[in-house]
This record gives C-alpha cells, sequence and structure tokens, in this order.
C-alpha cells in the first residue's frame, strides 16, 4: 500500500487551444512516450504522475481538456477545482498565441484567483517554424503574472520542469497558508498521515528555509 | 393558514359570488407580479398552488413565465421560492396515464428548459440551505431531467458551477436531500460522458466511498446501492474515469467493502465468514460491488490488463474468490461473484496463474445431498446460520476444480444461474491459456468408478478432469439436469480449443473397463457413442448439442482427431444422418452435424441441403442471440429448464468458419452443376466415393509403408555387405603390405650377399691374375680359352 502514499495531490488542468500539443504533453509526462498522430481530444482525459518537492511526494491529477470551441463551454466546469492550470500555445502557430488572452479571461473568470498558471511555448523542437518568439512569450506571461516556459513534447524538452514548477509554486502556497487545504474544492488534497499529524497546516518544517532569499 | 385566506379572498366576487376558475387565475397571477408587499406576492403564489393540482393546465398557461420571472426576482424570499418550486413540481411532474405527447407536465418542461437561464436559475438556487427549498429544488431538476434528459444535462453541463453545485449536496447531513441528490446524480450521469467525467472531477469517488463506509459498507441499505449506482454509472465505458478512479488508489478499498475478508488471523475468521448473515439489501449490495468490478474488467477495454493486475495486487481477486466459493452467501451473490471472477482473470496470464496455485475450502454445508431434484431452489434462507456455529468445511481442494465442480452441478448449489457463471469463469480461465487447457487434457482421467453414474462427488479425491469426465458421459441422468452435459461440454470445448496437444492427449485417453475389449474405447468414441444412445432414447437436445460441438470443436483443424473419428466406419453415418432427414431432427442438431462434418470433407461435399442447415442453424433464435456470456436470466430460473443451447465462444468459432464453410461448400466444381436436386443416394454415393477415396488412401500409405521397409532392408543389406567387402579389402591390403615388406627385406639381404659375392669374386680374379703371371714367370703356356674360361666362371 505504500506504493499510493502520497503527502498531497494536485490538481491540473491543460487549456489552450485546438492542436497545441495538451494531449502530448500530458502523455509526455505520464508516459515518457511521444505520439505525432494523435486524436482530437473529446471532452477531457486524466491522467496521472507522482512528482517530488522539497522530499514531499506529491500525485499530480491531470486533466488534459479539448482545445475546440464547442468543448469550451463544458471545460470550464474544470477550472475551479484545479490549483495549476498549464495554459499552452504552438510557437509555430501565431493565432494560437493571440487567442491566450480569451484564454486567460476564461481562466480567470472561472477559476480559483490562487491558481497556478503556467504559460507554455510548445513545439520548441520546430525551431525553424517558429513565429512567435521566446521574448514575446517571456514577456506576455510578465505582463500577466504568469510563469513562463518553452517546451517540446517531442524531444521531452522542459516539460518535466513546467509540471514540477508549477508543483513547486503551490506546494510554496500551501506552506505560506494561500489554499484552504481541508477544502477539496481548491484542487489540493492533503494525504492522511500529514492530516492526523497535529492540528495545523502541515507545514514542512526542514524546508521552510528554502524560500528565502 | 393566513396566507390562505389571503390567497382564496380572490376566489370570491365583490357580492361574494364564486367568480370562474380563469378569472380567479389570472387575478392571483396579477398579484403575484404586481402586489407592492411580498407578503400580497406571495399569498397569490400560494393561491396558485392550492389550484395547481386541479387546474393544471389552466395554472400553467397563465403563470408559468410569471412564476418563473417571481422566482428569479424574489429568491431571497424562502417560503416565496419554496412555493413556486412546489407549483412548478406539480406542472411539471408526468401524468403517468397521459400520452407523452399531450401530457401537460412534459409540455410545461419544454417551456421551462427552453431557456437555459432557467436551469441556471435553479442551480443557483441549491446554494440555498432551506431545507424544503433544497428538497424541492432537487425534486423539480429530477422531474425536468426525465422529461427532457438530453436538454437538461446540456444545461447542466454549460453551467460551469453547476455539476460542483450538485456535488456539494452529497455533504448534506440531512439524509432525505443526500439522498435525493444522489437519484437525480444518478439520472444526470446515465449516457453523459462529459458530465460523468466532471462529477468524478469533483471528487465523487471519494465522497461516494466515504458514505458508503459511513452506512456500514455492503450492510448499509439502499443509500449504499444508490452510491453503487452512480458509481457504476461514472466508470461504464468511460476510460478516462476508470483512470481516475484506478489512479486515485480507489480499487484498493474494494477488498474492505467486499467484507468477507475478515480478519485472517482472528481465530474465528472461518466460522464468522460462513455466518454472515444475507438480508436482501446487503445481497443487492454486495452484486453491485460485483457489478462495479466487472466495469473495471470488462473484457476488450484498453483498461482491463491495468485493473486486472491491480485488482490482483491489492486482494479483490483473492476475496472474490472466497465469495464465489466458500462463503455461505445465496446463489445468486455467488453467480455474481463468478462472472466477476471470470472477468478478472479472462487473458490475464498472472490472474489465471494465480487461480492454478490457490485452493479453496468449501463449506460442507454447500454440498451436494441426496436429492438432486431441487437445483433451482435459491439457498437465501438455508445458508443462514446462527453464529459462531461451527461450520464443518471439506479439505481444501484447489480452485479450478472447484468451479467446475459448481458448473457440473456436483456442488448443492445451485441454481443455473451459477453453474452458467462458473462455466462462464472456466472458460475465462482456459482463454489465450495454452498451458492451462493442457495441463487440464493432462488430467482427464476415466472417472475411478466402473459406474460413471454414481454419486460424483464421494469423499475419494479427484482430479478436475476426472470430475468433469464423469460429468461429461453423465448423459443418462439428462432427463433432470441436461445442463449436467451441456456445461461439461462447453468446459470440455474449452480444453480443446485451438490447442492440438489437448486434443493429443484428449485421444489418448481411453474409457472403460481394460478387460472388456468391445467397452474399451476411445474417449473421442465415447462420446460418439453416446451422442448415438442419447439421440435414439430422445434425450434432452441440450445433449446434443452439448456433444455434437464437443466434438465440431475437437475435429477442426485437427486431421489427427478426423482419423480417429474415422476409424470407425459407422461414425460419419451418424453425422450425415440427421442432416439428410426431412423431419423429426431438430435444426439446430441438423445444422451442427453439418458443422462438424465440414473439418471432415472439406472441399469434398457440397450440396444446397448442407448450405440450407447450417444457415438454419444460424438463423435459430438461441443461436443468434446468444449472450456474451453464459447467463440465466432469472425468468428462465423461474422455469424449469433455462434457454441455454449455445455459447458464445462457440458461436463466435462458427461464426468466423461460417464464410469458410459456405465458400468451400458452394465453390466444389464437381458439384455445383446439379446442386439442387441434390438427394439421399446422393448421399450415399458421396459416402461411398469418400470412403473409396479414404480406402485407396490408406492402401497407399500402406504400400509406401510396404516400399520403404524394402528400401530400408536392402539398404541394410547393401550397407553390411560393403562393410565385409570394406573389411576384407583392408585386410586384404594389410596383408599385402606384409608380403611387400618381407620381399624387400629379402631383396636387400640378396642384394647385399650379391656384393659380398661381387667382392669375392674380384678376390678371386685378382689371385688368378697372380697365379697366371706367376705361371708366366714360370714358363708355363697360358691360354686366352683358359682366360676365357675364367671369365665365363665369373658370369655364371
Amino acid at each position: 500500500m505504500s506504493n499510493f502514499a502520497y503527502d498531497y495531490i494536485i490538481k491540473y488542468i491543460i487549456i489552450g487551444d485546438t492542436g497545441v500539443g495538451k494531449s502530448c504533453l500530458l502523455l509526455q509526462f505520464t508516459d515518457k512516450r511521444f505520439q505525432p498522430a494523435h486524436d482530437l481530444t473529446i471532452g477531457v482525459e486524466f491522467g496521472a504522475r507522482f512528482v517530488e518537492v522539497e522530499g514531499k511526494k506529491i500525485k499530480l491529477q491531470i486533466w488534459d481538456t479539448a482545445g475546440q470551441e464547442s468543448f469550451r463551454s463544458i471545460t470550464r466546469s474544470y477550472y475551479r477545482g484545479a490549483a495549476g492550470a498549464l495554459l499552452v500555445y504552438d510557437i509555430t502557430r501565431r493565432e494560437t498565441f493571440e487567442h491566450l488572452l480569451i484564454w486567460l479571461e476564461d481562466a480567470r473568470q472561472h477559476s480559483n484567483s490562487d491558481t497556478t498558471i503556467m504559460l507554455i511555448g510548445n513545439k520548441s523542437d520546430l525551431e525553424s517554424k517558429r513565429v512567435v518568439s521566446y521574448a514575446e512569450g517571456e514577456a506576455f506571461a510578465r505582463q500577466h503574472g504568469l510563469f513562463f516556459m518553452e517546451t517540446s513534447a517531442k524531444t521531452a524538452e522542459n516539460v518535466e520542469d513546467a509540471y514540477v514548477d508549477t508543483a513547486k509554486d503551490i506546494y510554496e502556497k500551501i506552506k505560506q497558508g494561500v489554499f484552504d487545504v481541508t477544502n477539496e474544492g481548491t484542487g489540493i488534497k492533503v494525504g492522511s498521515h500529514l492530516q492526523s499529524g497535529g492540528g495545523s497546516l502541515p507545514i514542512n518544517v526542514n524546508g521552510g528555509n528554502n524560500n528565502c532569499c | 393558514m393566513e396566507f390562505l385566506s389571503r390567497g382564496y379572498k380572490g376566489l370570491l366576487g365583490e357580492k361574494g359570488q364564486p367568480q370562474s376558475v380563469e378569472i380567479t387565475i389570472s387575478k392571483l397571477c396579477d398579484r403575484a407580479s404586481n402586489s407592492t408587499l411580498l407578503e400580497d406576492r406571495r399569498a397569490a403564489i400560494l393561491g396558485l398552488k392550492g389550484l395547481s393540482r386541479e387546474y393544471r393546465l389552466e395554472v400553467g398557461e397563465k403563470s408559468l413565465g410569471a412564476l418563473l420571472h417571481i422566482l428569479n426576482e424574489d429568491r431571497a424570499d424562502i417560503d416565496t421560492t419554496k412555493a413556486i418550486l412546489e407549483v412548478l413540481n406539480i406542472l411539471c411532474t408526468p401524468d403517468e396515464q397521459q400520452e407523452p405527447a399531450v401530457d401537460l407536465g412534459v409540455r410545461f418542461t419544454d417551456e421551462i428548459v427552453h431557456d437555459s437561464a432557467n436551469i441556471n436559475l435553479l442551480l443557483d438556487l441549491l446554494q440555498e440551505y432551506d431545507f424544503y427549498v433544497r428538497f424541492h429544488n432537487v425534486q423539480l431538476l429530477g422531474t425536468l431531467l426525465s422529461i427532457r434528459p438530453d436538454r437538461v444535462q446540456d444545461c447542466i453541463l454549460t453551467a460551469p458551477m453547476g455539476i460542483s453545485r450538485l456535488m456539494d449536496l452529497l455533504d448534506d447531513r440531512r439524509e432525505i436531500i443526500r439522498n435525493e441528490s444522489l437519484l437525480l446524480l444518478i439520472a444526470l450521469t446515465e449516457n453523459n460522458a462529459d458530465i460523468q467525467k466532471i462529477v468524478a472531477f469533483e471528487n465523487a469517488f471519494e465522497r461516494l466511498l466515504e458514505i458508503i463506509a459511513e452506512e456500514d459498507g455492503l450492510n448499509g441499505g439502499i443509500i449504499v446501492q444508490d452510491c453503487m449506482q452512480l458509481t457504476h454509472n461514472l466508470l461504464r465505458y468511460n476510460v478516462s474515469n476508470q483512470n481516475f478512479f484506478r489512479e486515485t488508489s480507489c480499487i484498493q478499498r474494494i477488498p474492505a467493502l467486499l467484507g468477507v475478508s475478515l480478519d485472517y488471523k482472528h481465530k474465528n475468521y472461518e466460522i464468522e465468514f460462513l455466518a454472515q448473515e444475507w438480508q436482501e439489501q446487503k445481497v443487492t449490495n454486495t452484486i453491485a460491488l460485483l457489478e462495479l468490478i466487472r466495469i473495471l474488467v470488462v473484457p476488450n477495454n484498453i483498461n482491463t490488463l491495468n485493473n486486472q493486475n491491480v485488482m490482483a495486487q491489492c486482494g479483490v481477486l483473492k476475496t472474490v474468490v472466497e465469495l464465489a466459493l466458500s462463503s455461505n452467501a445465496p446463489s445468486s451473490v455467488k453467480a455474481h461473484s463468478l462472472y466477476a471472477l471470470a472477468d478478472l482473470i479472462r487473458g490475464n496470464s498472472s490472474s489465471q496463474e494465480f487461480l492454478a496455485r490457490t485452493v479453496v475450502t468449501v463449506p460442507y454445508s454447500s454440498q451436494r445431498s441426496d436429492s438432486t431434484q431441487n437445483l433451482t431452489s435459491d439457498s437465501n434462507l438455508k445458508s443462514n446460520r446462527s453464529s459462531h456455529e461451527q461450520v464443518p468445511t471439506l479439505p481444501p481442494r484447489p480452485t479450478v476444480m472447484a468451479i467446475i465442480a459448481v458448473a457440473v452441478g456436483a456442488e448443492h448449489i445451485e441454481s443455473y444461474t451459477a453453474r452458467a457463471a462458473a462455466t462462464y469463469a472456466f472458460e475465462c480461465y482456459a482463454y489465450n491459456n495454452p498451458n492451462a487447457q493442457v495441463a487440464l487434457a493432462s488430467t482427464l482421467t476415466p472417472p475411478p468408478d466402473d459406474n460413471p453414474n454414481s454419486n460424483i462427488n464421494t469423499a475419494k479425491p479427484q482430479s478436475a478432469g476426472s470430475l468433469l469426465l464423469s460429468a461429461l458421459l453423465e448423459w443418462e441422468d439428462s432427463e433432470a439436469d441436461p445442463y449436467v452435459v451441456w456445461f461439461s461440454s462447453v468446459i470440455f470445448s474449452h480444453i480443446l480449443m485451438n490447442n492440438e496437444k489437448s486434443k493429443e492427449l484428449a485421444r489418448g485417453i481411453m474409457i472403460g473397463e481394460e478387460d472388456n475389449i468391445d467397452d474399451h474405447i476411445p474417449l473421442l468414441h465415447s462420446i460418439v457413442k453416446n451422442l448415438i444412445l442419447a439421440t435414439r432414447q430422445n434425450a434432452d437436445v441440450r445433449v446434443l448439442i452439448g456433444y455434437l460441438c464437443v466434438l465440431c470443436i475437437w475435429l477442426w483443424d485437427s486431421p489427427h482427431s478426423v482419423k480417429e473419428f474415422l476409424s470407425k466406419d459407422a461414425h460419419l453415418q451418424i453425422l450425415i444422418g440427421p442432416i439428410t432427414q426431412s423431419s423429426g431432427v431438430d435444426s439446430r442438431v441438423q445444422g451442427l452435424c453439418a458443422t462438424t462434418l465440414q473439418p471432415i470433407l472439406l472441399n469434398r461435399i457440397g450440396a444446397d441441403q448442407f448450405v440450407n442447415r447450417i444457415t438454419r442453424l444460424r438463423e435459430s433464435p438461441h443461436f443468434k442471440h446468444v449472450p456474451q456470456y453464459i447467463q440465466v436470466t432469472p425468468e428462465e430460473e423461474a422455469r424449469r429448464l433455462p434457454e441455454l443451447y449455445f455459447e458464445y465462444a462457440f458461436v463466435e468459432f462458427f461464426k468466423n468458419n461460417y464464410e469458410k464453410i459456405q465458400r468451400s461448400i458452394i465453390t466444389d466444381p464437381k458439384l455445383t452443376s446439379g446442386g439442387s436436386d441434390f438427394q439421399g443416394d446422393h448421399d450415399s454415393s458421396m459416402i461411398s466415393s469418400l470412403k473409396f477415396v479414404i480406402l485407396t488412401q490408406e492402401q497407399e500409405i500402406i504400400e509406401f509403408k510396404e516400399t520403404i521397409r524394402q528400401l530400408a532392408e536392402q539398404l541394410e543389406i547393401q550397407k553390411s555387405s560393403s562393410e565385409q567387402q570394406i573389411t576384407s579389402m583392408n585386410e586384404e591390403i594389410q596383408s599385402l603390405k606384409q608380403t611387400i615388406e618381407t620381399q624387400k627385406s629379402e631383396r636387400i639381404k640378396l642384394e647385399k650377399e650379391h656384393e659380398d659375392l661381387f667382392v669375392c669374386l674380384a678376390d678371386q680374379d685378382a689371385n688368378i691374375k697372380k697365379y697366371r703371371e706367376r705361371l708366366v714367370e714360370l714358363g708355363a703356356e697360358v691360354t686366352d680359352a683358359e682366360e676365357d674360361e675364367g671369365d665365363e666362371d665369373d658370369d655364371e
């Protein structure tokens, strides 16, 4: 049973235009493989994986959403319950970058205000076809208070980091007591062994120094 | 009451005369919408409520729009809200006696759901904590959903907070609200994968499992059943949710829920285990949980292998095996456990292996008593024992054998449902498991008794194979229970299916007493013999079908088996006979005979009749509508015998080969010309021609064998003679070599002598010269002749 023990469960959603590689980003992360001819996602698909942050076992539950407009109203139901969101665009298709504002507005409106959003410029392996520069992506992220990273679901470049860095930020917020972790609606669940030990927030005492300076 | 009296004042005219209903309703509507005082509006609504049952049409037509508007405006007032929800509920609830087309409930529902804002309003109102508001709201949503499921599902789906609000109702401490919400969620999640996923996203599994635990698990009431039902809806055909269920370790919670796995270290474990009480609700809950397991391991699902593995690791498989075979559960629970067991191992080699190496204890109480008649009686009540009573168990036996024992009716349980389930469980054990097939085939030994019909459940240790063989050949008891033969035929054919090694082992089995040559026959012949006897004595058609299916599977693609079958002349006629009879033979039997003949006569037989028989088999309802797994419906269980004639795997086998059979028959060049008036004597001529072919071939084989033998002999002779020659030649060479050697040395000796002689001669020559010179000196005359003489002497 110890295989299934976790310190925290954190819910993620992956959003962004259709065809930017959301499902591939999930598959690369959970199965460590790339599937070039992936079918269109219908509605929402689920995936899960463990990561470790400051010695804590964190189980990421990830909902990969359909990017098409027709599913937009369905996927909104997932925003509020997620603590992390990966907002993905395709560096080879400018329109997917231009739609970011719409996505962001949707996310801000329907999600928890504490949700950590990671902006991801995907398909960094296709340098020759690039139309959105790294600087542009970075500037957009800075302007809207998002984390930023360019990834390649194909070569796996930065994929791991995108998920883990998001988890690190959420874990910082947990430690600072930003989330009400007793309410699962925030997209965070505390492992039973952490819940039972002491009444207060499950703060990692040793890891607490790391965020100074 | 004050509200009521105020409302009804409107019913009286100025002179106290009763007004018409239409006018009253109009006035109430007007007041409900336009009065400045909240109390007046509220009173008018209560007035409408009072009239709504009796004057549903009028109230609905006049007030529906107004009521929805007020609901939006006055939602802060609990009493108003409550009353409006009640009226809407009354208006929309369908009249059972009405046609849907003219039903007012449908009409008013359509008016409400037409605008999604109305549904959003109701979803918003779910936040109101008041008991009646919540209660009526949930009921209203349920009513709307039951009438226009698709539309309401769409509206709820597109309301970002909708499902989240509905899910929050599950945490309501007031049971009625929680239970009603559960029913609403069950209806909502029916057939809509997107809603199912959002519900799961809102932690449904965790919440439902918590409720089940709070309600004392399977011992709990109907609420547990409802939780299970909702879980089924979320998981059925929903791969994403199945992943979620597994990844959130929910499968690991099943064994504890199943409850039968008590603390193994507890010394009274077995006794408590066997003393469980099975109230009706517990039976229903248990079956629901077993169904949940099956949903996760349904055949041909992308997730099945993964889920099967987790279920085996965390003990679900073990617990299900115990429930199926070792518990005191009623036979309906056992049947479902066996089905769950079946799907848990199907095609999963490690789980199949687990089954192969485990043993189970079977409670003595479930052993077959002397009477085999009450097979269909449910042991529901019988199995309830007072607690802590010592329940004797038999020594452990292999799990697979215990499954076969249930199937062939060697246990006292047992409904046809449970036996069908056990047969399916066996099928899944043998599925993609050639090693198990061979292992079982090698335990096929003749029944230990000389009377195969004696009670097969004696204390004598039996192998799975001998248990099966006893049952297979036990057709004489078939009047009471033809399924002994039918189920054992199915099991036996699954041991043989597509496995030549198993067929070979089965061919080696001899039945009967060894001393009696007539009785001591191969199993294959014994089955044919049983088929003949059963046909002659008009045994139940299920017996004939069972045997024919076995033959069909056995002979298919197995020339050795066909040869064995044909080694008795009469065998062919047994199959051809029923095909050619035009009446008095069950069409399914005819079709099976034709199908069985197929591997024997491939490419050599063809006739419309042949095709017709097979086609009719294919078209027969019991064949066409065979369920995916062997099952007996409750209605069938209530009858004397179920309507089970074929099983899925056989039908699949048949369908896969049907085309081939058809083609090979139809395209036969010899018979396509005059096919239509093909009649009986053609059959016999065909048979004799076939026999002739076979005989000729056999003759040829014999001849070839003889030639081979002769050639081998010749070769042997030649070999030995040439060896002799070689040896003698070698010897000769050896002796010649020796001779040469001797002659060589002789020659050397002679040469040496020769040389010596030369030396001697030279000496003598020298002497002669000396003497001659002396003679000349002495004055004697020396002639040439003397010299020549001397020379001549030398030459000699």
